[in-house]
């Protein structure tokens, strides 16, 4: 059950088409259909355990899953990895970098990976350490001494280092400060405004009403209900109320 | 304070291994535990004998053998102190409970105490009985002796308690400046071989060439005397527990507790202090100008990143390929020295090529042993798991420059024992290029096998290493025990050794063939944690 | 888990060494075994014409022995031209492990074929011709281990009969190849010396593989000795000049007697009032290898050139009796003070002054490079036999046996072998050979007894090879003008190889080896008595006083309490002395230097520069010893021996246990003194190839002792029955020994290479000993080879047992039974009565230098030692 927002009638750059993941005997998504817009800011929430972040893994490539398709920027993420991969930039929820390495040197591996040219690695380090208010003399410190809140900025910076067209969040604000998490609120939206997909899935109902275009709630293996929130302003307000709802809480 | 003596011995001795590996890894403790008694005594014993009716000479002797021990221990005791007293995670955790300090370093002493008895009588009673037997001594002595172990606690645990904290300083220091704490292990493990190297060969003299005579002289024996005047605190001890005299027991006494009373202050103060002082290690590399290097240039750089610039392989793997050629060369050295002296030479001599044999089956357990420090290719990724997964490199090329590295390092270490070995005879050179051949094949396969056990990892439970250990020790063991044989019964040496070759290859072509055909795959299916 | 497999692995050496101290328990085998000799099917001359084709040659080396043969014992090939030219006539080729030969130019090769080590080699001549070849040869072959002087001997006379004889004659052939040289040759073109008369029976020529053989007959007639040579040939020439003639040269011995069987052996030797001069023609081998011999030779009877040593009784065992002239006895002219005494006290127990001898020789002896082994005489005839394991037991006495041992110099308990015999210190033994008078022993080979691998303590009483004496007016000093000359001889497998006391000898090009004791023993028979009523200054308990040793020495005396003291280790104010170091002075005296009042002082006669014979050891090779090359021996000279009443420990002890029957002790006195010395000399090219382990040291062959018997006898009363008091706590010398080759030796040099000693002289201790040896100013050894010679003697070769005694603590009784608590006797008391009953004068051990010797040593060792002995005569 997908809707295509009222703007864009371009081609999404995230498309899910009867995705089926099960662990076992237990199947997890049953026919999970989606599209994401570029220029969009997308939501993909849900309760614990009910499948958020095996959907996010199938979509990065980091799980198998049992049929449906998957694209990224019109690359099949199974039959065409490396084109897939090449197109977006993964925030995971706890920070994956290495800490023998510098903050610098972590940047740089990125850099290489993503074959990013000297003058663009400078450039966007610095832009991305600024927004990320990441100290340049903490680069040259080991990521085993940095604190949780440090390693996760420096994810972030490493997930837009290469300038992605797509960018995918998983819980991204755990162990932010609240001057960090607001950061990160304006640099997802001016980056979905800059015509980049965002994708990111929160916990932070809040954050997720206030902030993206569109928003799944995902239940039962599937896309419960898909809100344009650009359109219908007011399930703003009520989008806790929505999701309680939808999982038969009391509200 | 009972719930706190059994949290610090779940604190050090808390096992991540699965049950299987438990066994294994008990198994070996036991082995080596056993071995190491068994050279001890026979070493003390032997040498006793030979020296026991010159005047004063076996008391002094003794009390050098109880000097050494009492060293060894101390430094036991401070390593052990180390990890008690500043393990971060059990600070963090016990500084918001509703416990006291005095609580805390009580049930740390008497985790301490607990140790040091336990170790002390396990390498000290040993000799008491060695030489209570020798020199014949009543029934009461071997009773008495049960308190030696007490009896050095305060003295060697003060000590341990006094540099404990300098101790920790330093390595706090070393860690931030990785090419300095590189040094000081490199320094530090070599060291340690050529102590080996010298021990091993002074063993060698006595025991294989009945040397007994030709080294302890009488300048030696004076020595001894001489030194056993001034080795405080043992030598207090023996006059205690071996002369029965009373009048040693008081100045030992004041001086062990006064040692002991001066380290617990200076750990209670060291305890509080580490507290507020921030864990964190801050090292300031000046950021170079970037390079945009090949991808794969940049994943070999993050996998040595990996292995060199973490300390704990550094004692478990870099280091020790470091020492590979001077230990082996040691190790081989000495075996054939005692392969062909005394009566075990006309043994060697029934089996043509044993020797030869033997030599190789070293060059190929140090190889693999080395090498298992670096196999844990997945583990060692820990989180980053998923960067692997997402970033745009195909799996296979990632996985083959893992394997790749740790096999690049553990051949170049191997080619340069081989030729050590050449260059300085130990082996011919016939004999140094088979093994350098079949070491080889027996790393990859070793290695692939190691790959596949890491891909196999499930459900956040750690590795078993069951096949890979079976593969590292067995194969070679089998390998050489068949190799002797077949020399045995007339085949020419280069026909067994070759034969041997084709056998590591085709058990080993098995596992490589399912790894290299469902690497992917397996990859995919790995669980990342994050 | 990977730190633990790594300290593992590490400590694997450990456990493989310990093994080695496990393997050497466990296994008491022979692993240095050589090949007993080669076997091979050339004849003692072969021809072969210069040609490009390989001759393969082939040699097999037997072992006779009881286990696995060593490394270095592959067979290798050599080949060396005879008339010392460089450019070869025949060279030897070697393909993988097979051996070739190729002839490339006219001349004498001598092929050599020997095993890796070189220890045991066998050569043949080969003539090399390009067109044909002549020559002529004696039939019977050569020794069959080889010669070291390659000249033929042969003795005017032969033996006709048993006493008489008439001129000497022996067979000769003439070869030539190819078989038509034949038709240029006859009897005119045949030329000999005058001494000789040849008879060649050309008719009767016979064909052999591919030459023409003809036998004659040589009979030598020397008319005029002043103007006829003793050198004589046979030369048979070709017409045509291209065929080289054949020559044959030997020597002719004046009065000498061709010795061709065992009965002529004897007629020269034990059945001769004055001896004849012997030239042997084979050789005489033990009854085991000569039947061996036979089985496998190929060669026809008459060639054969090995007989029995000895008469084959009925079952084939080789026979040796007083009564039939095969031993000969000879009354000991060591000192046998303490026998005579013994005997007069004991008419029942009488023990004989005579040792025995399977050769008396008094005459020249020429051995043409032939062996005399006497196996059958001198080795015990029970033990000795195989265990399953591979190990070897220890050969045991029979009753039958005749060689049982040194006579007995002194014995605490009874020396006829009926009774306990506690401790015995050693006189003269039994020997094979006997030289006696002014000649000269030429390239014979001597062994007792056939020992190949096995241990050297099997050689305990085989007794000495060779004993020479020239003291022919038998007043215990050597003749001056007498002398033997024993050259180009090799001597092997004996308790002692060869013993000289009171004589002057020669030893010239000889290889001595495998001695149980020493390969050189030499001594003086005659020595000085104690004086026991001569005043002398002692150092007493009070201090110095003047006295008799009859005084000092006797029960009431005060050298008794003072012995007593010592024994069992009490020093202070109410005892004999305050300290050791006081009693140390009053025994000798400290750190090895004799102190002018002490007892043995008083025991000594100074006979410094007094030599009663002198011996020169030149261009010989001294090989394998189990204590040291050479010995200059002393008579023990300690107070017990001066008066064995004393001191009462021991005595009241001896006393006691006699009543009880366990020991017949015997009181006699004044037997000992101070030996004359005598004088030896190493010159010309003398090599000491005798490393041995440290711990190899073998000193049970020394003193005999029984403590452990002794013990075990009070044992028994109390229960406790096992005691072990090796010869090594007894006499701790090895002990001793030990810590002074580990420390550096003098100014740095090395005694020691990795464990291996190298003694080429020791002197006796106990008694005082005044002999001198010196090294040659142009000998190959040099003086700074010796450390601790006795020119330049230095106190670190001393080897001083009262150093090691003065400390030894009264260990608590071992139990004794009550009623011998009161001679309150332990272990340790016993241990220190040896040092009385042979006196505290240090032994003094001279090394080789270790480094650079061994070296010297090893790169010698690859030439095989008989062709060192022929390089010598080059």
């Amino acid at each position: 059950m997908s809707q295509v927002p009222n703007n864009q009638t371009k081609t999404p750059s995230i498309v899910i088409k009867d995705l089926h993941k099960s662990y076992g005997k237990k199947k997890v998504l049953k026919g999970l259909n989606l599209e994401v817009f570029p220029g969009e800011l997308f939501g993909f929430i849900g309760r614990n355990g009910i499948g958020k972040s095996t959907t996010i893994d199938c979509v990065i490539g980091s799980k198998k899953y049992d049929s449906g398709t998957i694209t990224l920027n019109g690359f099949d993420i199974r039959t065409e990895p490396l084109q897939a991969k090449g197109v977006f930039g993964y925030v995971a929820s706890e920070p994956s970098c290495y800490d023998v390495m510098t903050g610098y040197e972590y940047l740089e591996f990125i850099a290489s990976i993503y074959h990013v040219s000297e003058g663009d690695f400078v450039r966007n380090m610095r832009y991305l350490c600024g927004r990320l208010k990441l100290d340049q003399k903490e680069l040259g410190n080991r990521i085993a001494n940095y604190s949780h809140g440090m390693k996760q900025k420096l994810c972030l910076a490493g997930s837009l280092l290469y300038n992605p067209p797509i960018w995918i969040l998983d819980e991204p604000t755990v162990g932010l400060d609240i001057m960090a998490v607001e950061e990160l609120k304006k640099m997802m939206r001016e980056y979905a405004n800059h015509g980049k997909t965002v994708f990111v899935t929160s916990h932070n109902i809040d954050l997720v009403s206030r902030l993206c275009d569109r928003v799944a709630i995902i239940n039962e293996g599937q896309v419960a209900v898909l809100y344009d929130l650009n359109k219908e302003p007011n399930r703003r307000l009520h989008l806790s109320r929505a999701f309680m709802k939808i999982y038969g809480e009391e509200v | 304070m009972i719930n706190l003596l059994i949290k610090d011995f779940r604190l050090m001795f808390g096992n991540k291994q699965n049950v299987s590996q438990q066994i294994v890894s008990a198994v070996f403790s036991v082995l080596f535990f056993v071995a190491f008694i068994v050279i001890e005594v026979f070493l003390f014993r032997t040498i006793l004998k030979t020296i026991r009716d010159i005047k004063y000479a076996s008391t002094a002797f003794l009390t050098l053998f109880l000097f050494v021990t009492t060293i060894l221990i101390t430094v036991g005791n401070l390593f052990q102190a180390k990890r008690l007293f500043f393990d971060a995670k059990d600070i963090e955790q016990l500084s918001n409970r509703p416990v006291s300090n005095t609580q805390i370093i009580l049930s740390k002493l008497l985790y301490l105490f607990l140790i040091h008895y336990a170790t002390s009588l396990m390498f000290e009673y040993p000799l008491f009985v060695a030489y209570g037997t020798l020199i014949g001594k009543m029934p009461m002595f071997y009773y008495l002796c049960l308190f030696y172990p007490a009896a050095t606690f305060f003295f060697e645990m003060g000590i341990a308690l006094l540099l404990v904290y300098p101790l920790w300083l330093f390595t706090r220091f070393m860690k931030r400046r990785f090419w300095l704490e590189m040094t000081v292990s490199l320094v530090l493990i070599c060291s340690l071989t050529l102590v080996y190297s010298y021990v091993l060969d002074i063993f060698i003299k006595l025991v294989a060439n009945n040397d007994m005579l030709t080294l302890f002289s009488q300048q030696s024996i004076n020595g001894f005397i001489k030194f056993q005047r001034n080795a405080f605190p043992v030598n207090f001890l023996v006059d205690i527990f071996f002369n029965k005299s009373t009048s040693a027991l008081f100045p030992f006494l004041c001086i062990s507790l006064g040692v002991f009373g001066l380290g617990l202050s200076v750990a209670i103060f060291a305890f509080g202090d580490v507290r507020n002082v921030s864990a964190s290690i801050t090292v300031n590399q000046k950021p170079r100008p970037f390079k945009d290097t090949p991808i794969w240039r940049a994943l070999v750089k993050k996998e040595f990143s990996l292995i060199a610039k973490n300390s704990d392989y550094i004692f478990s793997y870099t280091g020790l390929l470091i020492a590979q050629p001077l230990l082996l060369h040691f190790v081989i050295k000495s075996i054939n020295t005692v392969l062909k002296s005394g009566t075990i030479q006309y043994f060697a001599s029934l089996v043509p090529g044993l020797i030869d044999y033997v030599d190789i089956l070293m060059v190929m357990l140090f190889t693999v042993i080395i090498n298992q420090g670096a196999n844990s290719y997945i583990t060692m990724e820990a989180r980053t798991i998923k960067n692997m997964k997402t970033i745009p490199v195909p799996f296979s090329t990632q996985l083959f420059i893992k394997v790749a590295i740790p096999f690049v390092l553990s051949t170049a270490s191997l080619l340069v024992s081989c030729i050590v070995l050449w260059l300085t005879k130990t082996v011919s050179f016939k004999i140094m290029l088979f093994a350098l051949l079949i070491s080889i094949v027996l790393l990859f396969v070793f290695q692939v096998i190691s790959l596949w056990e890491e891909l196999s990892i499930r459900h956040g439970k750690p590795r078993s290493t069951f096949v890979s250990t079976l593969f590292s020790y067995l194969l070679p063991i089998v390998y050489a025990v068949t190799a002797i044989v077949l020399s045995y019964t007339g085949l020419s040496s280069s026909v067994t050794i070759l034969l041997g070759l084709a056998v590591i290859i085709v058990i080993g072509a098995a596992p490589v063939a399912i790894v290299f055909t469902r690497a992917n795959d397996m990859f995919l299916s790995l669980e990342a944690i994050n | 888990m990977k730190k633990k497999n790594l300290l593992v692995l590490l400590i694997i050496p450990f456990l493989i060494s310990t093994l080695t101290i496990v393997s050497v328990n466990v296994a008491y085998n022979l692993v240095d075994v050589d090949i007993s000799y080669i076997e091979w099917d050339y004849e003692d001359v072969v021809a072969y014409q210069v040609s490009e084709q390989l001759i393969p040659l082939k040699a097999v080396g037997v072992n006779q022995r009881h286990a696995k043969v060593s490394q270095g014992n592959n067979l290798v090939w050599k080949a060396a031209n005879k008339d010392g030219t460089t450019e070869p006539y025949a060279a030897v080729i070697r393909q993988g492990d097979n051996y070739f030969l190729k002839a490339v130019a006219e001349g004498n090769v001598v092929v050599t074929c020997s095993n890796q080590k070189g220890n045991v080699s066998r050569s043949f001549d080969c003539i090399v011709f390009k067109d044909g070849y002549i020559s002529v040869r004696p039939v019977i072959a050569n020794s069959r281990v080889g010669k070291v002087d390659d000249t033929i001997y042969y003795g005017e006379y032969d033996f006709d009969g048993s006493n008489a004889k008439k001129n000497a004659s022996f067979d000769i052939v003439v070869e030539c190849r190819p078989t038509s040289v034949l038709s240029t040759m006859s009897q005119e073109l045949v030329s000999f010396s005058d001494t000789l008369d040849v008879e060649l029976d050309w008719k009767g020529a016979t064909e052999e593989s591919g030459a023409m053989r003809v036998y004659g007959r040589v009979n030598i007639d020397v008319t005029d000795w002043i103007n006829q040579s003793s050198k004589a040939n046979v030369t048979v020439k070709s017409s045509i000049d291209t065929y080289k003639p054949g020559v044959m040269d030997f020597e002719i011995v004046r009065n000498g007697y061709n010795v061709y069987n065992y009965q002529q052996l004897l007629d020269c030797t034990n059945r001769s009032t004055d001896g004849k001069i012997a030239v042997l023609q084979v050789s005489f081998d033990s009854e085991q290898n000569y039947a061996y011999y036979l089985s496998t030779t190929k060669h026809k009877p008459q060639y054969q050139n090995v007989k029995c040593m000895g008469d084959l009784n009925g079952d084939n065992k080789a026979d040796f009796a007083l009564n039939n002239n095969t031993v000969v006895p000879i009354k000991t002219k060591y000192n046998h003070l303490f026998l005579e005494q013994w005997n007069a006290a004991n008419p029942d127990k009488k023990v004989s002054l005579d040792v025995l001898t399977g050769l008396y020789v008094q005459k020249d002896f020429y051995g043409n490079g032939h062996t005399i082994n006497f196996h059958d005489l001198t080795y015990p005839s029970k033990g000795g036999t195989v265990l399953e394991d591979g190990t070897v037991s220890l050969p045991e006495l029979a009753s039958t046996d005749l060689f049982r041992g040194p006579k007995s110099f002194y014995t605490v308990g009874d020396p006829s072998g009926q009774g306990l015999n506690l401790l015995t210190i050693y006189g003269q033994d039994n020997s094979g050979m006997y030289a006696k008078g002014n000649l000269t022993i030429n390239d014979v080979v001597l062994q007792n007894c056939d020992n190949d691998g096995k241990p050297l303590n099997f050689l305990e009483t085989v007794g000495t090879v060779l004993e020479v004496d020239t003291d022919l007016n038998d007043d215990l000093e050597a003749d001056f003008d007498a002398q033997i000359a024993v050259k180009n001889c090799r001597l092997s497998n004996g308790k002692n190889i060869v013993r000289s006391f009171s004589s002057n000898l020669l030893l010239d090009n000889c290889m001595l080896s495998n001695a149980h004791n020493f390969l050189f023993f030499t001594g003086s028979n005659k020595y000085a008595q104690v004086d026991g009523n001569k005043q002398q200054n002692i150092l007493s308990t009070g201090g110095n006083t003047t006295t008799t040793l009859n005084k000092f020495l006797d029960e009431k005396g005060a050298g008794n309490r003072i012995l007593d003291d010592y024994l069992s280790a009490k020093y202070g104010n109410d005892r004999a002395f305050k300290d050791s170091q006081q009693m140390q002075e009053c025994l000798y005296g400290l750190g090895g230097k004799l102190n002018s009042f002490s007892i043995q002082a008083a025991l000594t006669t100074n006979l410094a520069g007094q030599f009663k014979g002198q011996t020169e050891i030149k261009d010989c090779i001294m090989n394998t010893s189990g204590i040291a090359s050479i010995a200059l021996e002393s008579l023990f000279n300690g107070p017990y021996l001066f008066n064995n009443k004393i001191p009462n420990t021991i005595s009241k002890l001896f006393d006691v246990v006699e009543n009880m029957g366990m020991l017949n002790s015997f009181d006699c006195y004044n037997i000992a003194g101070t030996s004359y010395p005598v004088k030896v000399t190493i010159s010309g090219t003398t090599k000491f190839y005798d490393y041995k382990m440290l711990d190899a040291i073998d000193l049970s062959g020394l003193v005999h002792e029984d403590i452990s018997t002794f013990l075990s006898m009070f044992g028994s009363l109390t229960g406790n029955n096992s005691y072990n008091v090796t010869i090594d706590e007894i006499f701790p010398i090895k002990n001793l020994l030990g810590r002074y080759v580990a420390q550096k030796g003098y100014d740095g040099k090395n005694t020691q290479y990795s464990g291996k000693v190298n003694i080429p002289v020791v002197f006796y201790g106990g008694g005082a000993n005044y002999s001198q040896i010196e090294i040659d100013k142009n000998a190959d050894l040099f003086n700074e080879d010796m450390i601790g010679l006795r020119e330049g003697t230095v106190q670190t070769s001393q080897v001083n047992l009262l150093d090691r005694y003065i400390y030894l603590p009264k260990v608590s009784p071992i139990g004794i039974v009550q009623n011998l608590a009161q001679a309150d006797i332990d272990k340790n008391t016993l241990i220190k009565t040896v040092t009385i009953v042979t006196g505290y004068e240090p032994f003094e051990f001279v090394f080789v230098n270790g480094t650079n010797y061994y070296d010297d040593y090893l790169s010698k060792q690859e030439t095989n030692l008989l062709e060192q002995l022929k390089n010598n005569l080059k």
